[in-house]
C-alpha cells in the first residue's frame, strides 16, 4: 500500500486521472477519484466508471484541496473524474496573479 | 582550499600592536579581525572590565565577568591589560601608544572630554599612530553623544525598515547579530587598511571618523538608487529584497517542514529549462514541458501557474535532496539552517570551520567559528580563548602604566 506521504503517486481507479499526494489528509483517508478509492500509481486498473456528481473532471498541473481534512494534490495526468477525499470534491486552488519575477 | 605550497609569510598582521579602548562591538569586533590575523591587540579594561563582559547569555548560566559569551566572541586572540582611564588617559596610555601601531576607541566625545583624550592631540604626539574612532554617529554633529545600540544603528541608517516581513502589518523586524555593529566595523576595518597604505608611504597615522550612523545609511541595498533616481520607496518583503512592488516569494516548505530559498528568475530561459527538466524527471513538470513556455512574455504572463507548480514540487520533497539536487543542476537552491544546524554541515566540517578552543579548568574546550580567511602565503593564527580580565597586566593608580610596560606589557 501506497504510503500517505507527500510524493506520493496515485492513479484513479475508473478513469486517466493520476496525481500526486502534496500535503495528505489529516484523518489518513485514502485520496478519491470519480467518487472511488483511488489506487497507488504502480497498480492495475479493473475498471468501473466515474460517479455521477465525481464527474467535473482533473487538470494537468492543478492544485487541488480538501478544507476539512487538509489535503491537497497536484493533477500530473487529466482525466474526466473530479479529485476527492471521504466523498467530498476537493475544490481547485486558483494560483494568485504574480506581478513580475524577483 | 587547501594552500598549494605552505605558507612563506606570517601572518597578514603580524607586527602590528594595536591598543583597544572598546566596550561595544564596532570596537570590539574590529579589534577581533586585526587579532585574527594576527595583530597583537590589547583591550584595555577598567577593574570592573568592560562592559561587554556583562552581556549574556553566560557559560553554564553563571554570570560574571569571565563567563559572558558575548565577550568571548567579540575578545578571542585579545590580550587584557587593566589601566583606569576615567581621566588623565592621556598620559596613563602613554606607555601603550609610543610604540602601538592602531588605537581603535569607541568612545563618543563627552566620554573622551572626561577622559582627557583628544584624538588630534593624540596624533600629534604619536605621529605614526592611526586612530581609529568606532562610534554610533561620528565624532561631531548633532548626534555625536546620542547612545545607540545595533538596533538603533539599524533604525536611524535605514536598513530596518527593509526588514521583516510581507505582511506590513507587523512592524520591521530587528535582524539581530549586531549587523549594525558589524557593517560599520567594515567600514574601519578598510580604513585601517588605507591608513596603513597611507602610513607605508608617508610615515604619518591618522585619525579615522567611522560613524555607524554613516555606514549603515550607504547599507541599505535598493532604497538608495530608487529614491535618489525615480524618487520610489522600496517596501520589505519575506526573506527577499525589498522593492518598490511586491515580488514571488522564494521560500518554499518541503515534505519534511523545512523551508529552501529558490528564486526563479524567469528571463533566463536556460535555468528555467533546467528546472522543469529536474520537475519532469519526478513527473512533476506538468503543463511546464509545453512549447509554449519557451516565450519569456508567456512564462511571465502565467507565472502565477508556475509557481504554484514549484511550490507544489518542493511540498512533495525532502529540503536536503532539494537542495543537492538543485545544486546538481547548476540552480541557486540553499537549505534554511537554523544556527546549531551549522554544527553539523558536512561543509564546514570538511573545512575545519569550527575549532576547538580550551577556555582553561572551569569551562573546558568550546567550539568557535575559525579563521574567516585562509590565505596561502600568509600562515594561519590558531584562535585563542578571550582574555581574563587584566590577564596580561593590571594597575590602579599611583602605580603607573610604566611599571605594567616594564613587567608585563609585551613580555
Amino acid at each position: 500500500m501506497t504510503e500517505l506521504k507527500p510524493g506520493s503517486r496515485w492513479k484513479s481507479a475508473v478513469c486517466d486521472t493520476e496525481a500526486v499526494l502534496v500535503r495528505p489528509p489529516a484523518t489518513g483517508a485514502v485520496p478519491e477519484c470519480g467518487g472511488v478509492a483511488m489506487l497507488p500509481s504502480a497498480s492495475t486498473r479493473h475498471g468501473g466508471t466515474v460517479a455521477p456528481g465525481f464527474d467535473g473532471g482533473s487538470e494537468l498541473g492543478k492544485r487541488y484541496a480538501d478544507a476539512a481534512t487538509g489535503m491537497e494534490m497536484l493533477c500530473v495526468k487529466a482525466g474526466p473524474g473530479s479529485l476527492g477525499v471521504e466523498g467530498r470534491v476537493l475544490q481547485r486552488l486558483e494560483a494568485k496573479k504574480l506581478p513580475s519575477s524577483d | 582550499m587547501q594552500a598549494k605550497s605552505m605558507p612563506s609569510c606570517a601572518a597578514p598582521y603580524a607586527g602590528l600592536k594595536v591598543i583597544e579602548i572598546a566596550d561595544d562591538v564596532g570596537g570590539e569586533h574590529l579589534g577581533r579581525l586585526l587579532a585574527e590575523m594576527g595583530a597583537e591587540v590589547t583591550k584595555i579594561e577598567p577593574s570592573d572590565g568592560a562592559a561587554s563582559r556583562r552581556i549574556g547569555p553566560f557559560a553554564k548560566g553563571q554570570e560574571g565577568p569571565e563567563t559572558s559569551l558575548h565577550f568571548w566572541y567579540y575578545n578571542s586572540n585579545k590580550r587584557s591589560v587593566v589601566l583606569d582611564l576615567a581621566t588623565n588617559a592621556m598620559s596613563a596610555l602613554a606607555t601603550f601608544l609610543r610604540d602601538a601601531d592602531i588605537l581603535v576607541i569607541s568612545a563618543q566625545p563627552r566620554r573622551l572630554a572626561a577622559m582627557e583624550l583628544d584624538l588630534e592631540t593624540l596624533s600629534d604626539r604619536y605621529r605614526q599612530l592611526i586612530i581609529a574612532s568606532v562610534t554610533p554617529f561620528g565624532m561631531e554633529g548633532p548626534y555625536a553623544d546620542y547612545k545607540s545600540s545595533s538596533l538603533v544603528g539599524l533604525a536611524a541608517g535605514g536598513p530596518l525598515m527593509s526588514c521583516g516581513y510581507d505582511d506590513h502589518s507587523i512592524p520591521p523586524i530587528n535582524p539581530g547579530g549586531d549587523q549594525a555593529y558589524h557593517t560599520v566595523t567594515a567600514f574601519a576595518h578598510i580604513g585601517v587598511l588605507l591608513a596603513l597604505l597611507h602610513r607605508q608611504k608617508t610615515g604619518c597615522g591618522q585619525v579615522i571618523d567611522v560613524s555607524m550612523h554613516g555606514a549603515n545609511a550607504v547599507n541599505v541595498e535598493l532604497a538608495n538608487p530608487y529614491w535618489f533616481y525615480p524618487r520610489v520607496r522600496i517596501h520589505r518583503q519575506t526573506c527577499r529584497h525589498a522593492q518598490p512592488s511586491p515580488t514571488q516569494s522564494a521560500l518554499f516548505q518541503c515534505a519534511d517542514g523545512r523551508y529552501v530559498y529558490y528564486t526563479l528568475i524567469l528571463s533566463d530561459t536556460r535555468t528555467f529549462n533546467s528546472f522543469v527538466g529536474w520537475m519532469e524527471e519526478k513527473g512533476m513538470a506538468g503543463p511546464l514541458t509545453d512549447p509554449e513556455y519557451q516565450d519569456v512574455c508567456y512564462r511571465q504572463e502565467n507565472f502565477h501557474e508556475i509557481q504554484s507548480l514549484v511550490e507544489c514540487f518542493f511540498l512533495c520533497h525532502d529540503s536536503h535532496e532539494m537542495y543537492h539536487g538543485g545544486q546538481q543542476r547548476g540552480l541557486p537552491v540553499g537549505v534554511l539552517n537554523v544556527p546549531e544546524d551549522l554544527f553539523e554541515d558536512e561543509h564546514l566540517a570538511a573545512r575545519g570551520f569550527f575549532v576547538k578552543v580550551d577556555m582553561g579548568e572551569d569551562v573546558g574546550e568550546v567550539l568557535y567559528p575559525g579563521q574567516g580567511y585562509r590565505f596561502s602565503a600568509f600562515e594561519g593564527v590558531p584562535r585563542t580563548r578571550a582574555p581574563h580580565l587584566g590577564e596580561h597586566g593590571a594597575a590602579s593608580r599611583p602605580r603607573l602604566a610604566e611599571e605594567i610596560d616594564s613587567k608585563e606589557y609585551g613580555e
